[in-house]
């Protein structure tokens, strides 16, 4: 039993964060909002110096583990690039990205961004291309309507896996800082003559969010550490719990964390609006909370969840 | 990064499953029943325990332990909560009575206690909690005064588990001025059968025996029943709570009702309203959840101290989760959800209702949930 990070990947971590925190840190995501080419001309630059498009998370579990963590720190910062998707793809065909869709009409989150292989949450393979400009919405700026083009063959449980959890990290990402912001409110505002930190009920919904966000960090260590060496219904069953954690959390630190804000919480010259926005299209895409449990159950009802007890159960 | 707890674990699991599939009836709820035949189960598997030299599996050599790793004793944590606890009373000796006295003991008090709790033969109960001293236990106020080369102790402990079974309680007394708090406690070993000791059961939806009344009238206290210093009682209360915080692995229990549920209502499991389903998934999701969160805290006790606030987060994740189950498995059994274990047809022999039942007071017994959010907030807002 080791629960460490590899300490590589802790410093490749550190290199991500310290050059997107240079670059701007949410700043940046402001300024791609207004120019959504700041995306190409300032994030992919990034992504390139840092090495990243050498990064095969398929290679062994190191390398999985170090991937996540750089999705988890590009969530940190809302980065806007899609790197979870780079990481999935770009080991599958040479300079794509691996979307997920689900039902409804196709929408991959910055589709408008270089080659698009997509894939549903049943493993069917497609050719994305985009058909319009990125929504340009409050909630999914980035996001963008994608064709589909049939592709032969399913992709491979581990694969479909690793794409689910590569976006859950990004999350985890987003639940850090969205939790570390309301710490950092609630610790400096002050009514009533000391700061919100004083009073029980803030104390305790800190608590709930820090239980949420710890548990969802653990959850997500153990899943990507063992997501290329374990069975592959095990693989995405994983997955799916991993994402039913994340979006769990995402759902309740972001309420919380917006209630203890109070109102400067909503004005996007506040780190937390713009978190809280660009978080949406990772937990709605390809499916959100209830659908991503039914697809759970599917999993447990065709074998049971793997616990301590489920190899005595018999599979 | 690895999540194996090894090979010498996984034969241990399955040794103490070996031992409970042939030393426990089918179906074993536990020791805490109206059956005396129950508890007599528990006291014979602790010595069958103690012949394998797996009951002080934790204990260091020295004391005639096996020193087993953290991730040892965790294994035997599991698989014992998850099998209803087939030791009875006896982990309360295990966990952190003999730990203590091994920490803060006199030679004579290790001679003494050490070795029957080592044998499987006795029963230890802790007498903190008073009427007025609940989640605020240093202000308890049963009264400790000298007699002698000894003391006599006087006052009222409550919820004091296993009382009728045990054969020694830990008593924490007031030694120091009625405004000492935390710096005036002393604990005190007595044995149940001192005159002016009277433990009264309480009834409760818990069942028997978890829940008691202890009165102490005059009770004669002799010079080696003491721990030492007198006031110092506080830290070794606060170890205890410490062992308590990671001592019960409700997940394991979890995951057990949960895949076994599962299985015994074949076809009818997938036949559930899919919202159920759905609270079963995610239950499950939070039973994986609660357990690593307690690897982390044992991860760390593995390399040097419990962190107060990675403890209590895990503590909050167990009970909660532990709630959890018990509502939704009691609600996928329906009508026969009313069943215990004198049932002859209840689900899982009416593990399920026990669970459910028990699962009520995770939240309370052995420090709240409340007390937890408080060092969970803590260590959040103080570390910003
Ligand atoms: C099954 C079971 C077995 C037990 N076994 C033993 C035993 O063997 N020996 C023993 O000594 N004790 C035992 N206990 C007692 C247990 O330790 C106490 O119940 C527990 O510490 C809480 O104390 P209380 O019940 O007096 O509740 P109280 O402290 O009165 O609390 C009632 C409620 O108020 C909340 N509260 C209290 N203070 C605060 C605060 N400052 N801020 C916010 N909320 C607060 C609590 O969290 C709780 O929700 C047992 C309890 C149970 C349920």
């Amino acid at each position: 039993m080791n629960l460490d990070l590899p300490d590589e990947v802790l410093e490749l971590a550190r290199s991500v964060d310290r050059a997107v925190a240079d670059a701007g840190s949410v700043d940046l995501t402001r300024a791609a909002e207004l120019d959504p080419s700041v995306r190409t001309s300032v994030a992919a630059p990034i992504v390139a110096a840092l090495g990243l498009a050498d990064l095969d998370v398929t290679a062994d579990a190191d390398a999985a583990v170090a991937g996540a963590e750089v999705c988890r720190v590009a969530g940190n910062h809302a980065f806007p690039f899609p790197l979870a998707a780079m990481l999935a793809g770009q080991h599958l065909e040479s300079g794509h990205q691996l979307g997920l869709v689900g039902p409804g009409h196709p929408r991959v989150d910055h589709g408008d961004l270089g080659h698009w292989l997509v894939a549903d949450t049943s493993g069917s393979r497609f050719r994305a291309t985009p058909v319009a400009e990125p929504l340009g919405s409050k909630l999914g700026p980035f996001v963008v309507d994608v064709a589909l083009e049939p592709l032969p063959g399913p992709l491979a449980p581990a694969e479909l896996a690793l794409a689910l959890d590569l976006v859950s990290f990004t999350i985890l990402g987003y639940v850090e800082r969205a939790r570390a912001l309301a710490v950092e409110h609630v610790t400096t505002r002050v009514q009533f003559g000391q700061t919100l930190s004083k009073f029980q009920g803030v104390r305790f919904q800190i608590a709930d969010v820090s239980v949420l966000e710890r548990g969802l960090r653990e959850l997500a260590r153990f899943t990507i550490s063992r997501v290329l060496s374990v069975a592959p219904d095990d693989a995405m069953a994983d997955s799916l719990a991993l994402r039913v954690a994340a979006l769990e959390a995402a759902t309740e630190v972001f309420r919380v964390a917006h209630q203890l804000h109070g109102a400067v919480g909503f004005c996007d010259e506040h780190d937390l609006s713009i978190l809280s926005r660009h978080v949406q299209p990772l937990v709605r895409l390809p499916v959100a909370l209830e659908a991503t449990t039914q697809l759970l159950v599917d999993s447990i009802t065709r074998s049971p969840f793997d616990s301590l007890f489920s190899a005595a159960a018999g599979a | 990064m690895d999540y194996d707890l090894g090979a010498e674990a996984g034969a241990l699991r399955n040794r103490l499953r070996d031992l409970m599939r042939d030393n426990l009836p089918e179906r074993y709820l536990g020791a805490f029943s109206d059956n005396p035949d129950d508890l007599e189960v528990a006291q014979r598997f602790c010595k069958v325990l103690a012949a394998e030299h797996l009951l002080t599996l934790a204990w260091p050599e020295e004391y005639g332990g096996a020193g087993g790793s953290v991730w040892d004793q965790t294994v035997v944590r599991e698989e014992m909560w998850a099998h209803y606890e087939p030791r009875g009373a006896q982990y309360m000796g295990l966990n952190w009575v003999g730990p203590a006295i091994m920490r803060h003991g006199t030679a004579e008090q290790k001679a003494k206690y050490l070795p029957p709790i080592a044998a499987g033969e006795t029963i230890w109960c802790q007498g903190f909690s008073e009427p007025d001293a609940g989640s605020d236990l240093a202000s308890l106020r049963t009264a400790a005064v000298a007699d002698g080369d000894g003391w006599r102790l006087n006052g009222q402990k409550v919820w004091t588990s296993y009382a009728l079974m045990a054969d020694h309680c830990v008593v924490a007394a007031r030694t120091g001025t009625p405004e000492s708090r935390h710096a005036g406690i002393t604990l005190f070993l007595v044995p149940m059968d001192r005159p002016g000791l009277t433990a009264v059961p309480i009834p409760s939806q818990l069942g028997p025996h978890h829940l008691n009344e202890l009165f102490l009238d005059d009770v004669r206290v002799e010079p080696g029943e003491t721990i030492l210093p007198v006031d110092g009682g506080w830290k070794v209360m606060r170890d205890a709570l410490a062992y308590e915080r990671v001592g019960i692995a409700r997940y394991a229990r979890c995951d057990r009702l949960l895949t076994e549920t599962r299985s015994e209502l074949g076809a009818d499991f997938a036949a559930a309203p899919p919202a159920l389903l759905a609270r079963y998934a995610r239950a499950a999701v939070h039973a994986r959840t609660a357990r690593l969160l307690s690897y982390r805290t044992i991860a760390a006790q593995a390399t040097g101290e419990i962190v107060d606030s990675d403890a209590a987060a895990a503590r909050v994740a167990v009970t909660r989760c532990d709630q959890e189950v018990g509502g939704v498995l009691m609600e996928m059994i329906g009508s026969d959800a009313f069943d215990g274990r004198t049932q002859p047809d209840a689900p899982l022999h009416g593990g399920i209702e026990d669970h459910y039942r028990y699962s009520q007071a995770a939240t309370v017994a052995a420090g709240t949930l409340e007390m937890q959010l408080t060092l969970v907030a803590r260590d959040a807002l103080e570390r910003a």
